[in-house]
């Protein structure tokens, strides 16, 4: 083949070199050496024959056919290469059909074989169109004979296809239109059941289905038979030929037009209407109305007759739908029609822009009048009716929103709409369910954009009064989204009403409209002046005890406005720079006031709850800015202060000095690190920081030497972020480190204190390293399973797990764009796991032992179980062991994770089971926790599961044992001891 | 069992009163306070237990019900009332056994378990209390093999409840 194709050899020269075996008077030696000649032009590529070569090898192809039936699959096989060939001229393409179609009895063929052949059809159709096209009647009508009688799943599939892409092809039907129907049509419905056929085939019921949907709507001149056949099958009693039919019909409209539509619009809707009226599917009805909705769009398209004085198509149709619905949504009931009617004529609005405007015509008043009704407020019927009146309106306008009218059809009724909303949103003794549908009233009407500035700032006051009325939370909600979405949209209604109001009613005392506030920061404009105006509360505030409700309602404000989805990058900068700016400035001053030794009172753990709830606020700007002029600014100014301790830098004017590095500052000062975390660890890690490396020295100082516990965790959280984060630059701070955990050879002499704040330190910094898979990771987390032999601080080191491995917000968090890889957990786990097997062997000391099987602990709970199933043969003796302890705690997670892996892992357990079988049931008698004896009982129950083989030495101990813990104190154990005992009892009968 | 043998062919299904999960008292989560059996409890034992003749659970057909059932903690004392679909239910004896014999596993032994068809709905109330109220014979019914199979089908809770929960 190679030779072939670099022109060394001509595939003459092999067919010569062949000639005598390809016609040897025995078959089989033909059908040896076809199939060599087909292997090596498999191997050529597609441009590498040239017309010649092809134009005789077709012939001998077409020649082979004719030749015994054994050899028709291999020349089936080499005609189906070649018929992709580039090369190959239109002419040769007709031989092979027409040499396929008469020489090849297809349906005698193999299923594999009639599949080739379908797909040569595809290929030459696909390349030679035009060719294909000359041949005219005769292909169509051999084709038509050719696909009759199909039954194999695959090959219909390809059949499908390849009809539908002879009918896209503007192949020519002639008088052959209802035999090519009739032989697709025939597989209508199609109910294919993949498991049933018995065959690993990948074909399900909706490729089928859709395949052959392509076909039926794919040409027009189908329409005569298709759309009889389908309103017969509307009428079966089977739901899915209901349901394909009527998506099938919606699938025809697409190429149907007035022509084809005309004869049957009457009987379409009358059976459509019965499907709706009396379906018991949902998705029946769901199906009928989507057809409604493309017939209706249909419809409208048609043309139009400027001069006939009838009424259009359209209006008729429309006619006769309202005919039917509008006694039904007249009616003083509220039953299922109705509900239905109404669904019908919202479908029928989603069609068109005519549609809609016909039917808002008709239905509104109807609708309107329904929902005025006077008996609404007397009897239970009439509120439902006025209920269901209200509910449709609503949708009816929001259906409206969709076109864009010249002149709208609910302009004229507009007024009387707004004034049966305004009085049911402030009726007092109404529904709450009512009122959220006339909020939601208002909001449709908002969009239609047909409301003057009257009207809009009627609707804000009124929003306003139903906020003052204190309603439920649901409610509210609702009302808040409005008002949010009419600032958004009307900004100047919001400042110049909404917003005064609300800070009049804030002025008097008013606190609880502060969310009324973030929610209508919906526009630019008002953001600012919302922004101004908290900052300002805020900034004018002291912070003491009768201030904190205030500014924690404030903070509240503001984190839901900056957490808001719809902040943009305008946005986000301006926030950076007037809130961010500012907050941070007074967080500080109210430090720097506060560390005056004499003013340190006790409102300092007021403020440290304030500047948390400050820090999230700043996190989240931080988190959203984006590398920029103004963003640089923020930063530098930030750094300067912190790193220089700088207050010039925001502009403080005090005579404390600030120092929040400094180990012996006031604690309230090093505290103020949380905002660290906040800024520079959540920022884009495209924006540079300034003197990163020095910063990075202070914080591991602070780390090292401060003895405030609040401060040197944000310090070493904050160092953690920007480790993580900024890998290069932070290299030799982690050498530092390194250095410093190696060489301090006398830390069992620190005090407890000391200790703490290493480990903080070292913990912080390992899940920074393991988050972003670094190398070094290791070496850290070996010193974190030495300290766990702390007889004062090991509890810590194992808890350190937890940490590592939870999701933390504040900092290293993915929204904090920290580096964190895909399976960090995973790497985590398989680096760690030999350390643990091995130091926990190798150690003597029984805490150690203790914590490491705490932290394992940790570790289990936080991996998805797949993980733990490859090592679990590693893993049981050590949880075997950790069986031992009284530590409640360690007990449970341990006790539950044996409960999720019995069962899966019947071989490794068998070896156990006694032993654990016996610490089960000692377990299940565990005093001081209730838990650990339902776990307990709860894995001796799901021991059950494993085969009754292993288990059933075991019965009759199991079931007497169980009889006292029967009597348990806790009723939790007793019920899970008697279903434990139930299924012991039927243990192996 | 044939279609043709069952005694009620087509038995009313009730709804479920007495919700799945029960709502934990905060006393039940102190390990030091010891919980009394209640009435529930005891419900919540025999609820499930599966209809002889048809795939419902006794709770399904209200044959038990959370009031029909009298317990003393303090005394041992438990008595469960039963009320079969039918007058002539033939598998009365049988329903009676299988709620017996659910108790007898689930219940510490220092209970005096009475289970008894509640007066009036059972044509030979008496011989089938009688009958339920033998010890001897109670034990010698299960020393029958194949009626303790028939026993433990309507006591497997379908399958093992604890792949559910695994």
């Amino acid at each position: 083949a190679q030779q072939i194709e670099n022109r060394e050899q001509t595939i003459g020269d092999l067919v010569t070199a062949l000639g005598p075996h390809l016609t040897n008077k025995d078959t089989k030696i033909r059908i040896d050496a076809c199939t060599l000649l087909s292997n090596v032009i498999h191997k050529l590529p597609k441009d590498c024959l040239n017309q010649g070569e092809l134009e005789s090898l077709v012939q001998f192809l077409c020649s082979r056919l004719e030749d015994h039936y054994t050899l028709q699959p291999v020349a089936l096989s080499l005609l189906l290469q070649l018929s992709s060939a580039d090369n190959l001229t239109g002419e040769n393409a007709c031989s092979i059909i027409t040499s396929v179609f008469k020489e090849v009895h297809i349906q005698t063929c193999m299923q594999h074989d009639r599949l080739k052949i379908f797909q040569i059809l595809g290929t030459l159709l696909d390349i030679h169109t035009k060719d294909v096209i000359t041949m005219g009647r005769d292909f169509l009508y051999q084709y038509i004979q050719v696909i009759d009688g199909e039954q194999d799943p695959r090959n219909l599939l390809t059949i499908f296809q390849l009809t539908k892409n002879l009918i896209e092809s503007s192949f020519p039907l002639f008088d052959l239109v209802e035999e090519l129907f009739d032989v697709s049509s025939c597989y209508f419905p199609i109910d294919f059941n993949p498991a049933a056929a018995g065959k690993k085939s990948t074909i399900t019921n909706l490729d089928l289905v859709s395949s052959l949907r392509g076909v039926l709507a794919s040409t027009k001149q189908f329409a005569q038979y298709c759309i009889p056949l389908m309103l017969e099958k509307l009428e079966s009693d089977v739901e899915s030929a209901k349901i394909d039919s009527l998506e099938t019909l919606t699938a025809c409209l697409g190429c149907y037009g007035k022509q084809e539509l005309e004869k049957y619009l009457s009987s379409l809707w009358s059976d459509v209407k019965r499907e709706i009226n009396q379906s018991s599917s949902e998705q029946i009805e769901k199906c009928c109305l989507t057809f409604l909705t493309s017939l209706l769009s249909n419809l409208s398209s048609w043309p139009v007759d400027q001069k006939s004085e009838k009424a259009t198509d359209l209006k008729s149709f429309l006619d006769d739908v309202l005919e039917d619905c509008v006694p039904r949504l007249q009616a003083q009931s509220d039953d299922r029609s109705k509900w239905m009617a109404g669904h019908v004529v919202l479908a029928c609005a989603k069609s068109s822009k005519k549609a809609c405007s016909q039917i808002v015509t008709t239905v509104l008043p109807i609708l309107l009048q329904n929902a005025q009704s006077k008996s609404a407020s007397t009897t239970l019927a009439g509120q439902s009716v006025q209920q269901s009146a209200l509910d449709n309106l609503v949708k009816l306008t929001a259906v409206c929103g969709q076109f864009n009218f010249e002149n709208h059809p609910v302009l004229k009724k507009k007024e009387e709409f707004f004034t049966i909303l305004n009085e049911l949103a402030l009726k007092s003794e109404i529904e709450e369910q009512l009122k959220c549908i006339a909020v939601a009233g208002f909001a449709s009407l908002l969009k239609l954009e047909i409301l003057s500035n009257v009207e809009l700032t009627e609707i804000a006051s009124l929003l306003l009064k139903m906020i003052k009325l204190k309603p439920e939370s649901h409610l509210r909600g609702e009302v808040l989204s409005v008002a949010g979405y009419l600032s958004s949209q009307h900004p100047d209604v919001a400042k110049s009403h909404l917003i005064p109001c609300v800070m009049r009613r804030m002025e008097e005392g008013d606190d609880s409209c502060f969310d009324v506030l973030a929610s209508v920061c919906t526009h630019f404009d008002v953001l600012k002046l919302v922004l101004g105006f908290i900052m300002e509360r805020i900034v004018n505030t002291q912070v003491d005890e009768t201030s904190e409700p205030l500014l924690h309602a404030c903070l509240e404000s503001l984190q839901k406005m900056t957490s808001s989805s719809w902040v943009g990058n305008t946005e986000i900068e301006y926030m950076a720079l007037n809130l961010v700016l500012p907050l941070l400035k007074r967080c500080i001053e109210v430090t720097l006031e506060l560390s005056v030794p004499e003013q340190c009172c006790a409102n300092c753990h007021i403020f440290e709850d304030v500047s948390k709830s400050a820090a999230i606020v700043i996190r989240n700007v931080c988190q959203k800015l984006k590398p920029g002029k103004s963003t640089d600014l923020v930063i530098q100014l930030i750094a300067s202060l912190y790193n220089n301790s700088k207050l010039s830098s925001l502009d403080i004017k005090s005579d404390v000095h600030f120092t929040p590095f400094h180990p012996k500052a006031s604690p309230l000062q090093t505290r103020t690190l949380c905002f660290l975390p906040a800024t520079i660890c959540a920022l884009h890690p495209n924006i540079e920081i300034p003197e990163l490396a020095e910063l990075e020295t202070k914080l591991l100082n602070t780390c090292l030497h401060c003895t405030d516990q609040p401060s040197y965790v944000f310090a070493a959280k904050a160092l953690s972020g920007l480790v993580n984060k900024y890998k290069k630059p932070s290299i030799p701070i982690l050498e530092k480190l390194k250095s410093h955990f190696d060489t301090d050879p006398n830390w069992s002499l620190k005090s407890e204190e000391e200790k703490m704040m290493i480990l903080t330190l070292l913990i912080w910094i390992c899940k920074a390293l393991v988050l972003s898979n670094h190398p070094d990771s290791l070496i850290f987390i070996k010193n974190l399973l030495y300290w766990m032999g702390d007889d004062s601080v090991g509890e810590v080191a194992a808890a350190g797990f937890d940490i590592i491995l939870r999701e933390s917000n504040e900092v290293l968090s993915p929204s904090s764009h920290s580096t964190i890889r895909l399976m960090h957990k995973q790497r985590f786990f398989l680096l760690i796991i030999p350390e643990i097997v091995s130091s926990f062997k190798t150690s003597e000391n029984k805490t150690q032992q203790t914590n490491i099987l705490t932290a394992l602990s940790h570790l289990i709970g936080h991996l998805p179980k797949q993980v733990l199933m490859q090592h679990f043969t590693e893993l049981l003796p050590l949880l075997t062991q950790a069986l031992h302890t009284d530590n409640t705690q360690l007990l449970k997670s341990v006790l539950s994770t044996l409960f999720c892996f019995i069962q899966d892992t019947t071989e490794a357990m068998t070896a156990h089971l006694e032993n654990l079988m016996k610490h089960f049931l000692r377990l299940s008698k565990f005093k001081q926790d209730i838990d650990v004896r339902v776990k307990a009982v709860q894995c001796i129950g799901v021991v059950t599961l494993l085969p009754p083989i292993v288990i059933l030495p075991f019965k009759n101990d199991i079931v007497r044992h169980l009889v006292s813990v029967l009597d348990d104190r806790k009723r939790d154990v007793r019920t899970e001891a008697s279903k434990a005992r139930s299924e012991w009892f039927l243990v192996g009968t | 069992m044939n279609e043709t043998q069952k005694d009620n062919l087509n038995p009313l299904v009730h709804q479920r009163i007495t919700p799945r999960t029960r709502i934990k008292q905060p006393a039940e989560l102190d390990n030091d306070v010891r919980d009394p059996f209640d009435r529930r409890e005891i419900f919540d034992l025999i609820r499930d237990i599966n209809d002889p003749e048809h795939p419902l659970t006794l709770e399904d057909l209200r044959v038990v019900s959370e009031n029909d059932i009298e317990v003393d903690d303090e005394k041992s004392f438990i008595k469960v009332s039963f009320t079969p679909t039918i007058p002539h239910c033939s598998m009365a004896t049988l329903i009676g056994l299988a709620i017996r014999v659910r108790l007898l596993r689930s219940l510490p032994p220092r209970f005096k378990v009475e289970v008894e068809i509640s007066p009036g709905s059972h044509q030979s109330e008496k011989a089938v209390n009688k009958q339920l109220g033998d010890k001897e014979r109670v034990a010698a019914a299960l020393e029958n093999n194949h009626l303790l199979n028939v026993v433990n089908q309507c006591l497997t809770i379908k399958g093992n409840s604890y792949e559910t929960t695994v």
